[in-house]
């Protein structure tokens, strides 16, 4: 009896610990260029105003990302398997060119982002670091198991929560941010335009491709669905916080002297206001590791869409002798990143471009997933209940919204320019 | 930037980096100024604009060639302060 009871008393701390591991992971995962880009861009622009729509983004990844979750952990098919199966082939073509296209877009974005914070650290030339982070980041998903990569960039990224001490720091007005936090609207489109770009880049596909495929990598089971749900919410929640942590920081140093930050430097500065040199080098630790897992992500995103599709062997548990095409498609992904950003193209440029375009595509796999996760058929008990319906159908009608207006948006204010 | 460096609250190689970028932004809009047609009577505040964004560009870069010295950081950041009072009551005026 004693025993038995220390044995339930021992897998509930380790559910415990596996389920706080894995929140931690994706509070340190949250958080892209994307995020860094357009929440400081937001605050320094518009104050706590544009607030607001970081929750409606994060609510929308936590349907999307808990859905596609639960259907990989009951189905054992990823979110790209189901949109083949449920839209057939030519849509699924469609969406896979699209999704590979912008995968791209935002791995580059990433690797440059990387190779600039590695470039604020030494003050090294920019294509030497560009090369760095390519190579550093192949040998990393090469040796380093799933697991491991998820622990290593998830964990180093929570320096970014210097952002959340500073927000606290700089002593904002909270009536003023909690105000901030109720949806409102200026009439001009560059306002839009951030509303679209602040709910855009907490919605990006790639995250949730990477989430789906995750849950098989992990090998969830049923049992483990409360797992994905906590993961879900209070990790994309959490990781949410940093990034009102991002906008009140950037409110309270750039709004004043009216500074429009175009560059990731300008928003580590935000850390250095509040704490100095200490702040500043646990904003760009925080950066560095935020945009290289996202890398990560990425590649394995265009990977995992590019072997589902093709029915080919895919997965970081197998040996790369063992999935040789999926091994070589993320390998070529990275390549392919590294050409784009040696170029010389802007990676803050590229991260604007990136996040519109992935609002743009983001129907094309939000639709199927939802259609899946609420057919009771497929999914028997553990289809959607009455909340994740109505919340489905909900974000469903935001995210077309939001992507039909975002390309005028992205015209009309020159890429947030104007 | 210029007040964390006379504070001793920031890192060289960094204050290097983004201050090169910082730089080239202002001297970038110097040039774009210079360069696009405008009406007669705009010249003078455009003028006033292009000295300002080189001054802004050459006090930058001042400071990124010896960052560790905070004397010259301190002046440098007195006139940068005065020079975005001017351009704030240039963009007013317009």
């Amino acid at each position: 009896m004693g025993r038995k009871g220390q044995s339930v008393g021992g897998i509930a701390v380790k559910k415990f610990f596996q389920i706080a591991l894995g929140i931690i992971a994706a509070i340190g995962g949250f958080v892209d260029i994307g995020e860094l880009v357009f929440n400081t861009q937001a605050g320094a622009d518009f104050r706590y105003t544009l607030l607001w729509a970081v929750p409606v983004g994060v609510i929308g990844i936590v349907v999307f990302a808990e859905m596609t979750g639960r259907i990989a952990t009951v189905s054992g098919r990823p979110i790209f398997d189901v949109v083949r199966m449920r839209m057939g082939l030519n849509v699924a073509l469609v969406t896979l060119v699209a999704s590979l296209l912008i995968n791209l877009i935002t791995l580059a974005a990433e690797v440059g982002g990387a190779a600039i914070v590695l470039q604020l650290l030494f003050d090294l030339n920019v294509s030497t670091l560009i090369l760095l982070t390519v190579v550093a980041l192949i040998l990393i998903v090469y040796f380093v198991p799933f697991g491991g990569i998820e622990r290593i960039f998830g964990y180093l990224g929570c320096a970014l929560l210097v952002y959340v001490a500073a927000a606290i720091h700089l002593k904002p007005n909270w009536h003023q941010v909690a105000s901030g936090l109720l949806p409102s609207w200026h009439s001009s489109a560059l306002y839009a335009y951030f509303v679209v770009g602040v709910i855009g880049a907490a919605l990006v596909p790639y995250e949730v491709y990477f989430y789906s495929s995750g849950a098989i990598e992990d090998r969830w089971k049923i049992s483990d669905l409360n797992l994905n749900r906590a993961n879900a919410i209070l990790g994309f929640t959490l990781g949410g916080i940093l990034s009102i942590a991002l906008i009140v920081v950037a409110a309270e140093v750039f709004f004043g002297p009216q500074v429009h930050p175009g560059y990731l430097g300008t928003t580590a500065l935000g850390a250095q206001r509040a704490y100095g040199e200490a702040g500043l080098l646990l904003a760009l630790l925080g950066m560095l590791f935020a945009v290289g897992g996202a890398a990560v992500e990425c590649a394995f995103s265009g990977a995992y869409t590019l072997a589902q599709f093709a029915g080919w062997e895919w997965g970081k548990y197998r040996r790369p002798r063992d999935a040789p095409r999926f091994t070589l498609a993320w390998l070529i992904f990275f390549a392919l990143a590294f050409v784009v950003v040696e170029t010389g193209v802007d990676p803050v440029l590229l991260t604007e471009y990136a996040v519109i375009l992935s609002v743009v595509a983001l129907p094309l796999t939000y639709l199927p997933a939802l259609l899946i996760a609420r057919d009771k058929t497929f999914m028997g008990d553990h289809a959607n209940g009455i909340l994740a319906n109505v919340l489905g159908w909900l974000y469903f009608v935001i995210i077309l919204v939001v992507s039909v207006a975002a390309i005028p948006l992205l015209l009309v204010t020159d890429g947030g320019s104007v | 930037m210029a007040d964390d460096l006379a504070r001793g609250r920031t890192k060289t190689t960094y204050f290097r980096v983004h201050g090169a970028e910082l730089s080239a932004q202002a001297q970038h809009e110097a040039q774009k100024l210079n360069d696009d047609p405008v009406a007669p009577e705009l010249k003078p505040p455009i003028q006033a604009a292009i000295t300002l964004a080189s001054d802004i560009g050459g006090a930058i870069d001042e400071m990124r060639v010896s960052p560790q010295d905070r004397q010259q950081a301190r002046e440098d950041q007195a006139k940068l302060h005065q020079w975005a009072v001017k351009a704030r009551a240039l963009a007013e005026s317009l």
